[in-house]
């Protein structure tokens, strides 16, 4: 509330009768077997270290939690009582793709799988979306109104794969749960980091509301999405988070704000972010000011 | 006695698969190198490092991404494993060393991981200091190995200032003018570079090791 913000996220927690696992002070494992590091700068996001599936073999003993395990929802259900009328509240529900490699021991060992276990990416990827499903539903039902797809398709240089191979293995699982949540009653955004402008198009078809963050090193161009899709999506990003709100003086700061809503704006369908995390990087007064500038500047001709 | 158009035929297939993300292909040519009596380090620098470059030339192209990438890596490793039993009796020569981690605080490889398999491919000899790496070990680590090149990776804002202690850390232990560095990494650019010492930055890692083996050619 302090940084003006017009939309809060809040999760679903983990299940009132699990109990994490600490292998080590600052080592986590969560409800699917993902093992995190815990340190003082990370305390908010615990740092991925690995899932528990290192082979093909250890899908078929692998069980998901339960979606709907009590206790999952207190934390929601706690939000809304306290956000109502005064922000507007979203969730975070989907990851399929994110979730699917995340449970294996490696990135690179489903990037390999890919190519060399095609089917036990696409059980993984069911196994994930199914769950979001569900997870969505609750949420939708507790009254939340925005769902968040969050989901890394790419990074600086480009996707994780080939446009065809996203086309037939994630690209379906994004649709599914776009249009289950739409289907509800629920707006959908997406979050997806880096350079995804190859299957941008795809995106949007899923029938997505929103995109964020548009990040600006993996070349993501606010003023061409908004050129092409503005009439189609929400706009929600841009104002670059690791060099220039760590570094930048406040007139640069202040220029790309600008910028940003002046690009995006007109017509309406632009949220104001950051095209990335607010990290610890980033001084809280650069990032006030910032938020603090966009509110005052921001305004539609009434 | 093999001919030479079987063993250029070998060394193609050997090539391809890689090119072809191909390890049944890999594993069938490299059993038919070793029945044949082809020199391993020929079948690793004639045909694994040519399959990765035209690898490196896809990605830069677009037509390969990072899981390409790393299934060639894959394709490779398997060849090398089927070779390794016979590279004893010959020599293979490497054309530069590197020292190579990510720097302290950070704990993402997949990048740095894919600079030292293309790196390896290419026939620098490369020593993977890992995650999470103290100043004081990339110091230790070039002492020992005296190498050509210092590579530093780093994701995040907040740990890419690191880089620069790692380059203070050399210069304090008068080792900074006998090496190259080269940094990656999302947050990295080549302002960020020329700000802190660092010879250059890549913005991926193809670029990274074509910027190592300019390096190497110059020296």
């Amino acid at each position: 509330m302090a940084l003006n913000l017009d939309l809060l996220v809040a999760n679903v927690g983990e299940s009132a009768t699990f109990v994490p696992k600490r292998p080590s002070p600052d080592t986590i494992i969560d409800e699917w077997g993902i093992k995190s590091k815990v340190t003082e700068e990370m305390r908010v996001l615990p740092w991925y270290l690995s899932g528990s599936i290192t082979k093909p073999e250890d899908l078929e003993k692998f069980q998901p939690p339960a979606p709907h395990a009590p206790g999952r929802m207190k934390y929601i259900e706690s939000v809304m009582k306290l956000a109502k009328d005064k922000i507007a509240v979203s969730t975070s529900a989907g990851c399929p793709f994110s979730r699917a490699w995340g449970l294996c021991s490696s990135m690179s060992l489903f990037l390999k799988w890919v190519f060399t276990a095609p089917s036990t990416v696409k059980k993984l990827l069911e196994m994930s979306m199914n769950y979001d499903l569900e997870i969505g539903k609750s949420c939708i039902d507790a009254g939340v109104e925005i769902i968040w797809i969050c989901d890394d398709l790419g990074y600086n240089n480009g996707l994780f794969f080939s446009p065809s191979l996203m086309r037939k293995y994630v690209l379906p699982c994004i649709e599914k749960e776009v249009e289950a949540f739409k289907r509800r009653g629920a707006k959908v955004l997406l979050h997806c980091d880096g350079d995804v402008r190859l299957i941008f198009d795809d995106l949007v078809r899923t029938g997505i509301d929103g995109f964020h963050p548009m990040e600006r090193s993996a070349g993501m161009n606010i003023r061409q999405i908004k050129e092409k899709y503005g009439d189609e999506i929400c706009l929600i990003g841009n104002v670059e988070n690791k060099l220039l709100l760590p570094f930048g003086t406040v007139e640069e700061i202040a220029k790309q704000t600008k910028e940003c809503i002046e690009t995006a704006a007109p017509g309406g369908g632009y949220m104001f972010a950051s095209d990335h995390s607010i990290h610890p990087g980033i001084p809280y007064k650069k990032a006030k000011f910032m938020f603090d500038l966009a509110k005052k500047y921001g305004v539609y001709p009434k | 006695m093999v001919s030479s158009v079987k063993k250029r035929e070998i060394l193609e297939k050997i090539k391809d698969a890689i090119v072809n993300l191909d390890i049944e292909g890999m594993q069938k040519a490299c059993k038919e190198a070793i029945h044949v009596g082809m020199p391993a380090y020929k079948a690793i620098i004639d045909a694994m490092a040519k399959g990765m470059e035209t690898v490196g030339q896809k990605y830069e192209n677009s037509e390969y991404f990072l899981a390409e990438l790393i299934m060639a890596g894959e394709t490779m490793k398997e060849g090398m494993r089927l070779l390794e039993p016979y590279l004893d009796c010959c020599k293979v020569e490497t054309i530069g060393k590197v020292v190579i981690g990510t720097v302290r605080g950070d704990l993402h490889d997949i990048g740095k991981n894919v600079v030292v398999m293309l790196l390896s491919a290419a026939g620098f000899d490369v020593t993977d200091l890992g995650v999470d790496v103290q100043p004081e070990k990339f110091v230790e680590a070039v002492k020992k190995s005296n190498p050509d090149i210092v590579g530093m990776s780093a994701l995040l804002t907040v740990t890419m200032t690191e880089m620069e202690n790692v380059i203070k850390a050399l210069k304090e232990a008068k080792l900074r003018d006998k090496l190259k560095i080269i940094i990656g990494g999302a947050p990295i650019t080549q302002e960020y570079a020329e700000k802190i010492g660092a010879d250059a930055a890549a913005r991926h890692a193809v670029e990274g090791v074509a910027i190592c083996k300019l390096w190497i050619k110059n020296i």
